[in-house]
């Protein structure tokens, strides 16, 4: 267990400056740099220490971001950039146990969050448990039966079949050396195999094979296998959670959206006290 | 106009009904036409909606549609953390103008 909590950040440039979510590459890069900031700064408001694992581009685009620490542990990482949580994984791989991977996008801001995440002793904690939405195309096909893919050896997919839950890993601390390993080597058994077979259908709007392989699959090992998750937003009452520990996360490309306001935070919070 | 979801064409939906997500799946709202194609906006308008028709809320994220459709918590309240004081070995000075700087740097590169 970590003393001292800490935080990682992951940026893996290729699939940002791929104009993944439509918008030039310039305005994505510009609004990434500065929720990313507001993000830091929280993070040691509240004496969280806070890295960075990247590549060489990251590296570059977030020199004047105050992380305690930058990891050029992406540089030469290299498949289709539709598996852009594969960067995540790959920084997970280097992070000690209990480290807790935040998106660029999530914000901890409050001190009964910080409490609530690294006080917990359960295998996982995570955001929240959310739709599955992505496990099946537009054709109904169940997303792993076009790549023929076959996890039969990770979990129980008459099981996992029936189940459209994941968890939404904006927020993710794995403290289960077990979990971790499981979770990662079921991972990249799905994206290594439709990297590599490339099956046609995978690459359409509603069906994000990454968040399959991320979050469905996190969801399925965890229910499967017993392990014990903490959700610091729980259910129903998901927004009000959020809001009453200090947490937000800004799920969808409307981040692109609010840069004013965003200078306007990073204007409060850089203000002389 | 109708009130059956089955009338409903969205383009994702799922072997269980429509895609719960952007949430017709049993949809509660007069059907306004189709909503495609949707994009896994968590329960904003739906783009290709021509009425911007606000689907149902997704179970997991209900509740949270006045005002802060798109994002999970609050984003704009900061106040707990603006009362605190930096790390002593922390320094934000500055901050802002380097990020700015940053931003230009980032539409110079492209």
């Amino acid at each position: 267990m970590l003393v001292k909590p800490r935080i990682f950040h992951s940026f893996w440039s290729k699939p940002l400056l791929q104009k993944r979510f439509g918008q030039p590459v310039a305005k994505q890069l510009e609004s990434t740099l500065l929720f990313t900031t507001i993000g830091v700064i929280a993070a040691k408001r509240l004496g969280i220490e806070i890295v960075l694992h990247t590549d060489d581009f990251g590296a570059k685009l977030f020199q004047q971001v105050p992380y305690d620490q930058v990891y050029l542990t992406l540089n030469g990482h290299d498949i289709d950039a539709q598996f852009w949580a594969s960067g995540k994984m790959i920084a997970m791989e280097h992070e000690p146990l209990g480290s807790c991977h935040l998106d660029l996008d999530a914000w901890v801001k409050g001190a009964r969050c910080r409490d609530l995440v690294f006080g917990s002793t359960t295998d996982l904690v995570v955001q929240s448990v959310e739709d599955a939405f992505n496990v099946y195309d537009p054709n109904k096909k169940f997303v792993f039966d076009q790549g023929g893919v076959d996890i039969s050896g990770h979990i129980d997919m008459r099981k996992a079949r029936k189940s459209v839950e994941a968890y939404n890993c904006g927020l993710v601390r794995i403290n289960n050396q077990q979990l971790k390993d499981k979770w990662l080597a079921l991972y990249w058994k799905i994206v290594r195999e439709l990297d590599r077979k490339k099956p046609p259908g995978l690459h359409e709007r509603y069906c994000i094979p990454d968040l399959v392989a991320e979050q469905w699959a996190l969801f399925q090992l965890c229910k499967q296998q017993g392990f014990r998750v903490q959700c610091i937003c729980d259910g129903y009452n998901h927004h009000q959670k959020a809001k009453e520990i200090g947490y937000a996360h800004l799920i969808s490309e409307h981040k692109y959206a609010i840069d004013d306001d965003l200078r306007q935070i990073l204007q409060r919070l850089t203000a002389q006290q | 106009m109708q009130n059956n979801w089955n009338s409903c064409v969205c383009v994702t939906r799922t072997p269980w009904g429509c895609w719960r997500v952007v949430g017709c799946s049993p949809c509660p709202q007069p059907c306004l036409g189709p909503c495609k194609p949707c994009v896994p906006c968590y329960g904003g308008p739906c783009r290709g909606c021509p009425r911007r028709w606000r689907p149902r809320p997704n179970p997991y994220y209900g509740g949270y549609y006045g005002g802060a459709e798109f994002f999970v918590g609050d984003y704009r309240d900061f106040s707990e953390i603006e009362r605190l004081p930096d790390e002593p070995e922390d320094t934000y000075e500055g901050e802002l103008h380097m990020v700015h700087t940053m931003a230009r740097t980032a539409k110079e590169i492209f």
